[in-house]
């Protein structure tokens, strides 16, 4: 395994997003893409017809309602007749995969996209479901809100938090929602209080799944020795991981993510991390339920005082975007955004939301249920 | 250009059939478990994983690779999923590559699963959802029209003739006789293929390749590792992929400029210059017969309109100058979409260690291609091997 744990030599030089609303019925996917696209570039001053080498997007078939929906991605990209390839999964999944382009050498920039066109969805959940194992777990005929509805009760069992706890996150996400132009649903009222909020499927709420919306980003990619060449400032990827581990329901762990702590432990090899969180500035992490973000946390985390004591707000800055719980699930493009959220911070473009000095970061992601599957990325700058 | 050489040293693949009872997962399981045999590993040998599958309306499983992964042997190993339509099977090798070309892990295993049988009633009717929503699909165009289009506009720009065609499935049907996995080996007459039915003008039944299930899976290696588990490794020395744009009718159909595009990315890495005489034999994407002329001059293994001289002259033939799909290729052997590109890289592996058999190229040969053409008429895989 010792491979994988040297520091990457990649950066990121560009960055874009558009949309990010509930709904946006007067632009189409690929309109959407094009945006995003070209105010990254305008952002990495490149062209892409010259100067990117390999075009990376994480669109999932069923989501786009598209089968091969590799086959639209070219054109709005600037990609037709280069290198193209859908890496279906999260962004992180997607940055890995684009490190490991411009490190093996097949491309010294390369593009990367996700989005989400969640409200061209009629049936979201009947989307999230078709991931059911289909011979012995689909029949059962339990909903994917259901599963989180297990899983969360399993955590709550296990790890000690509760509903009061989720509470707390709730209402913190969507405050922090409030300073970022891109939440949808941020909010200064205590909406996600217990007694306020249908029960979607015991104990889990209304309040505690992050709703659906639409955007899409772009990152552009460069070896440092590009940027290096070509002036451009680049946010360090000093660590990227992802990983698998065995689902609750089929034995895994509950009280904890596996697949986070596997995953932040190689990324924060690759990054010479040598105090854990408390050697960053800010954590973007996954929080598509409520009780995901504490799961998350814990996992990242040495134990539960550490954990605690970040959500309390000692430690790192936590979700400053305001998480999927205010900015809206972008479902495959959700981790992807959470690293332009990263990548502003660290470049000091924070705006209201602004952590200050912020030079070190780290995003996770996780696949949604019925996965067991995420990533960590770290991000720095001024190394 | 590349900073780590990367080796294939282990191959797998499961039986290629209309209907096979095992699932998507368990056939994964089957082709990995065969390949980590191969190669002398274990499970825990293997750092990361990559996993090859087309469509998910095949299955009707969202997330197909999360699907998929615990077959693979992807819980505790990091897995991609990557994804180029048809071209996944060629493609999956090279997201492999870079796994292990890149220097983050030393071992991948690549598996590519298609199971094509449980879409109703047939799997054609996935197809229909791969065209533009707005201005195709309301034509109630299929995958077969558009290849009919294709066809039609080769031969016409070429001059070839519908009998010139039907050599490729003959002379690939006949290969498949000799693959122990192949669903659709015989022994065919090119006037069987003239009176095949007639499916969209000119396309006819035996001008296609069949639905298929299957897996297979090949275990890539740093050329540190290799080392310490064979004295014969296959080195992958070339990878190119390249995707036209969305807009088919907006390209020349007689000439895959793709896949061109793409075959140029892989010589410029393995140092191919003239690839007719640099390379010794190919696996070449031949989901139709015309398929495999037309990738045959993408690749400039023939000049443009020269294919089918090769192919009736007997060049291809497995005893010819220069084989074309050895192994039967996807009308004979099946046509699991991913599967069946990767079976094309098995299929080089086994040719280059004097591994194949009975389909053994009569030829010394040190240097082969596999190549797979996906999306919408538009995408170009192709990957070069030597000992």
């Amino acid at each position: 395994m010792a491979r994988q744990m040297r520091r990457p030599a990649v950066g990121i030089v560009g960055v874009g997003a558009a949309g990010f609303r509930p709904a946006l019925p007067e632009i189409s996917t690929r309109e959407l893409m094009f945006e995003a696209a070209a105010l990254a570039y305008r952002d990495a001053g490149i062209d892409p017809r010259k100067e990117v080498g390999s075009f990376i997007t994480t669109g999932e078939d069923l989501w786009e309602g598209w089968s091969i929906s590799d086959e639209m991605v070219p054109d709005q990209l600037g990609g037709a007749g280069r290198p193209v390839c859908t890496i279906p999964g999260d962004g992180i999944t997607g940055m890995g995969n684009a490190v490991m382009q411009i490190e093996s050498g097949v491309a010294e920039v390369v593009v990367l996209e996700a989005h989400s066109k969640a409200s061209d969805v009629l049936d979201k959940e009947a989307v999230e479901n078709l991931a059911e194992e289909p011979s012995l777990m689909r029949p059962v005929g339990m909903g994917s809100d259901t599963l989180a509805a297990l899983e969360m009760g399993a955590f709550f069992e296990g790890s000690g938090f509760g509903l009061a706890d989720c509470d707390v996150v709730i209402e913190n996400s969507r405050k922090r929602g409030t300073a970022n132009p891109l939440a949808s649903f941020g909010s200064k009222r205590r909406r996600g209080v217990s007694p306020s909020s249908e029960v979607i499927s015991s104990p889990l709420r209304r309040a505690d799944k992050a709703r659906y919306a639409d955007a899409a980003v772009v990152v552009v990619l460069a070896s440092k020795g590009w940027a290096r060449k070509n002036k451009r400032e680049a946010v360090s990827v000093d660590g990227v991981a992802w990983s698998s581990s065995l689902p609750w329901f089929d034995g895994g762990e509950v009280a904890f993510a596996a697949y986070a702590r596997s995953s932040f432990e190689r990324a924060a090899r690759q990054a010479e991390l040598r105090r854990g969180l408390r050697s960053l500035d800010l954590i973007e992490i996954d929080d598509t339920y409520s009780f995901k973000l504490l799961q998350h946390l814990v996992s990242l985390a040495r134990d539960k005082d550490e954990a605690s004591g970040v959500l309390s707000g000692r430690g790192p800055a936590l979700n400053p975007s305001g998480g999927s719980l205010a900015v809206g699930n972008l479902v495959e493009a959700s981790s992807l955004h959470r690293i332009y959220e990263a990548v502003l911070q660290l470049r000091g473009e924070g705006d209201r939301r602004q952590v200050k000095g912020a030079k070190s970061a780290l995003v996770q992601s996780w696949r949604g249920v019925p996965t067991a599957t995420g990533g960590v990325t770290i991000l720095s700058v001024g190394a | 250009m590349t900073k780590r050489r990367v080796a294939v040293i282990g191959a797998g693949m499961t039986l290629f059939r209309r209907r096979l009872l095992e699932t998507g997962r368990e056939l994964s399981y089957e082709a990995s478990a065969m390949a980590l045999d191969a190669a002398g590993m274990e499970r825990k040998d293997i750092e990361s994983v990559v996993v090859g599958t087309a469509p998910d309306a095949f299955d009707g499983v969202h997330m197909k690779g999360e699907y998929l992964l615990e077959g693979a042997g992807g819980i505790g190993a990091p897995t991609s999923r990557v994804y180029v339509g048809g071209g996944t099977g060629v493609f999956s090798p090279i997201g492999g590559w870079w796994h292990v070309a890149s220097g983050l892990f030393d071992t991948c295993m690549v598996v590519a699963e298609e199971k094509m049988s449980p879409l109703h009633p047939h799997p054609q009717y996935a197809f229909w959802s791969i065209f533009d929503h707005t201005l195709e699909r309301p034509l109630g165009v299929t995958l077969l029209w558009i290849f009919a289009l294709e066809m039609r506009r080769y031969m016409h720009v070429y001059g070839i003739k519908e009998e010139d065609i039907a050599l490729v499935a003959v002379k690939n049907k006949l290969n498949a006789l000799d693959h122990p996995c192949a669903q659709l080996g015989a022994k065919i007459t090119v006037d069987d293929v003239m009176r095949s039915e007639r499916l969209v003008w000119p396309v006819k039944r035996f001008d296609v390749s069949p639905p298929s299930d299957g897996a297979c899976a090949v275990v890539l290696a740093s050329e540190e590792v290799a080392r310490r588990y064979t004295d014969d490794p296959v080195w992958i020395d070339g990878v190119g992929w390249n995707v036209d744009t969305q807009y088919w009718t907006n390209r020349d159909l007689s000439y895959p400029e793709y896949l061109e595009r793409a075959a140029r990315m892989a010589y410029k890495m393995a140092k191919i210059d003239d690839p007719r005489k640099d390379l010794d034999f190919a696996e070449v994407y031949d989901p139709f017969d015309y398929k495999e002329l037309h990738h045959m001059e993408g690749l400039m293994l023939a000049d443009k309109g020269g294919a089918p001289k090769m192919t009736r002259e007997g060049v291809t033939q497995r005893d010819g100058d220069f084989p074309i799909n050895p192994s039967g290729g996807l009308l004979g052997v099946g046509n699991p979409i991913a599967a069946a590109g990767l079976m094309k890289v098995c299929e080089v592996f086994w040719q280059l260690r004097g591994e194949a058999g009975k389909r053994q190229v009569k030829k010394e040969v040190n240097r082969g291609l596999a190549q797979a053409w996906g999306d919408l008429m538009q995408c170009g895989t192709v990957i070069t091997m030597k000992r």
